[in-house]
C-alpha cells in the first residue's frame, strides 16, 4: 500500500495567523492529516489554545507579530526545514477612497503584503523551505470585486497575488510550489469585526452557496499542501460559493 | 478515528470517458476512495479493464455501460440506466486542431459535438431526469486551451472555452439544491490524446516547470471537487498545470 497522496504525515508545516479563523481551522486540519505544526499568532493565550487541542503530538507555538522583523526572526529560529507553509495571518479594515490615509495604506499593506512577502524572503534565504514544499497564501476575492471601501485591502490581496505568481516561478527549480487560495467572505473574528461598519449578513448572502465556514477554506488549504496537488503550481483557488459568479 | 475529508464514501459517481486516459484515472482514483463508480466510454473491452482496475482498489459494485454520447439515443439509455447519482465527471473528450483557415464546418460541428454537445445535454437529462442527489458535483473537463491561444488549436478551445460558459450559469441554476458545479483545466496531461508523438510530446514537457501532467494529477483534483468539503466552491475553473509561468 502506497501513501495516500492526501496525506500530511511527518511533514512539517507553519501556519501563520493560527490563532482564530481560517488559519486555526488549517492548524487543525493540517495535524489531523499527520503534519506536525508550527503555529503562528499574536495572542499567546489564544495560539496556546488552539496547539494544545491540536491532534497528534509535535506541534509547536511561535508567538509574535509578522509585520516585526523581530517576530519573523522568532519564525526562523524556531521552524525546522519546512514542507509546507500557510499564510493566513491578515486583517482588513475599511476606508472609502476619499478617506485613504498613508497610515491606512502602510497597515493593510504590512500585515496583508509586507509579512508574508518578507516571510517568504526569511525562509527561503536562510533555506527553511525543503525541496518538494508547497506554500499556500490566503489572500481574498476583494482583490477581484473590490467592495466599496476595501480599496487598500483588496489592493494588498492582489499585490499578494500578483508577487505569489512571481514566486512560484522562481521557486519551481527546487520542486518548491506557490499557491494563493482565493475566499469569499468566511465566517471568521476577521468578518465579525467588520460588523460596526459594513452588514456583514448581507455580504454572506450574496453567495449563492452561502456562508463559508474556516473549516471549507482550510480544505482547499490541506489540498494545495498536499502531495495530491503536486501538479498545481502558480494557480488561485476561488473558494467563494459562487459570489463572484453573477458580478459582471 | 479520524477520518479525512478527501475520500467519496457512500458517493456515487458517474464518469464518462473512462476507457482510457483521465477519464480512466478518475474511475479508479474515485473508487480507491470510497465512491461506488458508474463508468461509459466507447470500447466495451478497454471498459472492461478499468473495470478490472476499479475492482482491484475498491470493494466493488462498479456498473459499466457502452454509450457514444454524441447520439441523443443513447445519452437517453445512459441516464436511464445511471439511477441517482451524487457526482459526474465529464471527461469523455476528443482533439481538435486545425488552422482556422483550413477549418470545415463539419469538422467543427463534430469537435463541438464531442466537447460541447454531449456534455451539456448529458448534464441536462440528467438534471430533468432527477437523478442528480441535492448536493451533487458536476465536474467538467476543460483545458488550459479555453484561457490561452495556441496556434491551430482554434476548434478545440473554442469548444472547452463554450463548456466553461456553460458551467458558470448552470453553477447559479443549482445552487439553491446545494448542487455545483466547476471545471478542470489541465495543461498537457500524458494520455493517449496527445500522446501519439512521444518525441512531441518531450519537447511540450519542457515548457512545464512540473513535467507534463499524469492522469492522476487530475484525478486527485475531481476528488477534492467531488468530496463534501468542497461544497462552497462552484462555477469556477481550477488550473492544473504545472507552474507554466506564462498563464
Amino acid at each position: 500500500m502506497t501513501a495516500s497522496p492526501f496525506s500530511l504525515e511527518g511533514r512539517h508545516i507553519l501556519v501563520t495567523g493560527a490563532s482564530s479563523g481560517i488559519g486555526e481551522a488549517a492548524a487543525r486540519l493540517c495535524a489531523q492529516m499527520g503534519a506536525r505544526v508550527i503555529a503562528c499568532g499574536r495572542n499567546e493565550e489564544r495560539l496556546q489554545k488552539v496547539v494544545s487541542g491540536l491532534a497528534g503530538e509535535g506541534h509547536q507555538a511561535v508567538t509574535g507579530d509578522l509585520t516585526d522583523p523581530a517576530g519573523r526572526q522568532a519564525v526562523i529560529d524556531a521552524v525546522p526545514a519546512l514542507d509546507g507553509c500557510v499564510f493566513s495571518a491578515g486583517a482588513a479594515a475599511l476606508a472609502p477612497a476619499r478617506m485613504v490615509s498613508q497610515r491606512h495604506l502602510d497597515t493593510m499593506f504590512a500585515v496583508n503584503y509586507d509579512s508574508p512577502v518578507l516571510l517568504t524572503q526569511a525562509l527561503l534565504a536562510k533555506r527553511k523551505i525543503a525541496r518538494n514544499a508547497s506554500l499556500v497564501y490566503v489572500t481574498a476575492v476583494a482583490e477581484h470585486i473590490g467592495p466599496n471601501a476595501t480599496g487598500a485591502y483588496a489592493g494588498a490581496k492582489a499585490a499578494l497575488k500578483a508577487t505569489v505568481r512571481s514566486i512560484a516561478v522562481e521557486v519551481a527549480p527546487q520542486g518548491i510550489r506557490a499557491n494563493c487560495v482565493s475566499p469569499g467572505f468566511v465566517a471568521t473574528p476577521m468578518l465579525e469585526g467588520l460588523q460596526a461598519v459594513m452588514n456583514t449578513q448581507e455580504k454572506t448572502a450574496l453567495a449563492p452557496l452561502g456562508t463559508i465556514e474556516p473549516d471549507e477554506v482550510a480544505a482547499g488549504i490541506a489540498w494545495l499542501l498536499a502531495p495530491a496537488s503536486r501538479w498545481v503550481s502558480r494557480s488561485s483557488l476561488v473558494i467563494d460559493g459562487g459570489l463572484t459568479l453573477h458580478i459582471p | 478515528m479520524f477520518q479525512h475529508p478527501f475520500h467519496l464514501h457512500g458517493k456515487t459517481v458517474l464518469v464518462t470517458g473512462a476507457s482510457s486516459g483521465i477519464g480512466r484515472a478518475i474511475a479508479v482514483e474515485c473508487a480507491r476512495v470510497g465512491a461506488r463508480i458508474v463508468i461509459s466510454g466507447r470500447n466495451q473491452e478497454r471498459l472492461d479493464e478499468t473495470m478490472t482496475m476499479m475492482d482491484a482498489v475498491s470493494e466493488g459494485g462498479h456498473t459499466a455501460f457502452v454509450a457514444d454520447l454524441t447520439d441523443l439515443a443513447q445519452l437517453d439509455q445512459l441516464v436511464d440506466a445511471v439511477g441517482e447519482i451524487d457526482g459526474v465527471v465529464h471527461s469523455a473528450g476528443i482533439d481538435g486542431v486545425t488552422p482556422v483557415r483550413l477549418l470545415r464546418q463539419s469538422f467543427m460541428q463534430s469537435v463541438m459535438d464531442g466537447n460541447f454537445m454531449a456534455p451539456a445535454m448529458l448534464t441536462q437529462k440528467l438534471l430533468y431526469k432527477k437523478s442528480l442527489r441535492n448536493g451533487a458535483s458536476i465536474v467538467f473537463l476543460s483545458s488550459i486551451a479555453a484561457h490561452s491561444g495556441t496556434v491551430g488549436v482554434g476548434p478545440y478551445s473554442a469548444s472547452k472555452g463554450a463548456l466553461e460558459g456553460l458551467m458558470r450559469c448552470l453553477a447559479l441554476e443549482i445552487a439553491p439544491r446545494g448542487m455545483r458545479a466547476n471545471a478542470l483545466a489541465p495543461g498537457m496531461v500524458d494520455t493517449p490524446l496527445v500522446n501519439k508523438v512521444r518525441e512531441w510530446l518531450d519537447e511540450k514537457a519542457k515548457m512545464y516547470p512540473f513535467g507534463l501532467g499524469t492522469p492522476e494529477d487530475v484525478a486527485y483534483a475531481a476528488i477534492y471537487l467531488l468530496a463534501d468539503v468542497s461544497r462552497k466552491v462552484t462555477g469556477i475553473h481550477m488550473d492544473l498545470n504545472g507552474g507554466i509561468p506564462w498563464t
